[in-house]
């Protein structure tokens, strides 16, 4: 699902945090924004999966320039601390489809389907309470994945895992992706990830769009001074 | 120190035997003690989750007003119903003073507050975040407020027994509204005061005994809810 933006202006207590001319994901591509903390990356995603309004400025979902209310089904964001409800695994994964009306079959096909991808078919039955932070981020990950979204949000989903479960992700996303040709668009603090997953790659500071361009350009050749002393100087963990 | 344990043992016996009397009485209160609570639960858990989780214009008055109200006096509230309910009063022509259903209103004033609180407390650090995951997901609007209630329901439900605690306990908003007529609007409360006022101290400690094992029974419940 292609993405479009125009005009996005948001303030909070009069501050403003985000100012975005234009700006457009395009379809079917791993989209990657980098940038440092306060830069105006999450409040860009909340805008787009609809839990923030924006003061100004438009959305525009799809080919046919759908208003958020139109796709609000095929959107699904993962977020750095996903709340995982008080019940199984598998009731976690489940809880997207069952909101869909999806029939128990059915459900319980894609759930597990959706658990073996993330390595954790064995925990299905599981309180989602015991498990680890990577297993947790897994679950959530699954959760929106079952959904088959056309576009993918995720708000530094691997900050503070541990290197099998940021592996188990990014291939996961990327299988993903590959497979169905959704939006995915990947907030993350780590270049090495950026450059691992990225097609495109853009820069935030200020709430603004510093730098744009495929991750060869981004990295190789920016345009950017900003973009330049930000790769060279301040790597961010 | 013969009148304890005189009364004691008194109290023993009618409680063994079954006595009519003291069964109704307990029987009365927990009803419309229950009664009270189930009406409330109805729109002030609601209540709790919408104040706890929007931000709006004088949030912070409506809190404190709620935490002042968690502490009304049950003559107050009594006193409120006693005028509404009078003769004279605007609802008059409904005939209910002296009933268990006016009964039933004064708790009901006086179990709400309590339950807003406690799940307004509840609910106000998770459930944005819980609304968030379940929106994100798919949910709509019902089914993500079903969704904060299955998962703050140890709050919710620390706040119905919370409630129930102070429903059953208080004696003034009943006497007032119920009058503590025998067989009638006699409760648990009520009873121990005029027993106690006419020396039948075996029928005072009899229904004390039941009304400490029944608040002993709701801590037990608390804790459980609060500890899980």
């Amino acid at each position: 699902m292609k993405v479009q933006i125009s005009g996005l202006c948001k303030k909070y207590d009069g501050k403003p945090v985000l100012n975005i001319d234009n700006l457009t994901f395009e379809q079917g591509r791993i989209h990657v924004i980098i940038g440092p903390n306060g830069s105006g990356k999450s409040t860009l995603v909340n805008i787009i999966s609809g839990l923030e309004k924006a003061d100004h400025g438009t959305v525009a979902y799809g080919s046919n320039q759908k208003r958020f209310e139109e796709v609000r089904g095929s959107i699904t964001l993962v977020m750095q601390h996903p709340y995982l409800f008080n019940t199984t695994v598998f009731s976690n994964i489940a809880y997207g489809l069952r909101c869909r009306g999806a029939d128990k079959k059915q459900t319980e096909l894609l759930v597990k389907e959706a658990a073996e991808k993330v390595n954790l078919s064995a925990f299905l039955t599981r309180k989602a309470a015991t498990l680890s932070g990577g297993e947790m981020q897994r679950v959530a990950l699954a959760r929106a994945l079952v959904l088959k979204p056309e576009l993918l949000l995720l708000d530094e989903a691997t900050a503070n895992l541990d290197p099998e479960s940021i592996g188990i992700i990014e291939r996961v996303i990327r299988d993903f992706q590959t497979a169905t040709g959704a939006t995915v668009v990947f907030i993350t603090h780590n270049i090495f990830q950026a450059r691992r997953i990225a097609e495109r790659v853009y820069l935030m500071m200020g709430g603004r769009i510093i730098e744009e361009g495929s991750k060869e350009k981004t990295f190789g050749n920016p345009e950017s001074r900003i973009t330049r002393e930000f790769l060279r100087g301040e790597l961010i963990f | 120190m013969d009148n304890i344990t005189n009364g004691f043992f008194g109290a023993l016996e009618l409680i063994l035997s079954g006595n009519r009397e003291v069964y109704g009485i307990i029987g009365l209160s927990l009803v419309v003690s229950f009664v009270s609570v189930i009406i409330s639960m109805f729109f002030s858990v609601p209540l709790g989750i919408v104040i706890g989780m929007n931000r709006f214009p004088f949030r912070k008055a409506v809190i404190m007003i709620i935490n002042t109200l968690m502490g009304l006096p049950p003559v107050i509230a009594g006193l409120v119903v006693y005028l509404l309910l009078s003769r004279s009063g605007p609802l008059g022509y409904l005939r209910m003073l002296h009933t268990p259903q006016a009964m039933v209103i004064a708790q009901v004033l006086l179990v709400s507050p309590i339950i807003i609180g406690v799940t307004l407390a509840g609910v106000k650090d998770r459930g944005n975040l819980i609304q968030k995951t379940a929106f994100t997901l798919g949910a709509n609007r019902c089914q993500a407020l079903w969704t904060i209630i299955k998962e703050c329901r140890t709050s919710i439900g620390a706040s119905l027994v919370a409630g129930y605690g102070r429903a059953i306990s208080e004696v003034g908003a009943v006497m007032l509204v119920g009058g503590n007529i025998k067989g009638h609007t006699r409760v648990m409360t009520t009873a121990i005061v005029l027993e106690t006022n006419m020396g039948n101290f075996d029928q005072a400690i009899a229904i004390g005994i039941v009304l400490l094992v029944l608040f002993f029974i709701l801590n037990i419940l608390l804790q459980k809810y609060q500890g899980a």
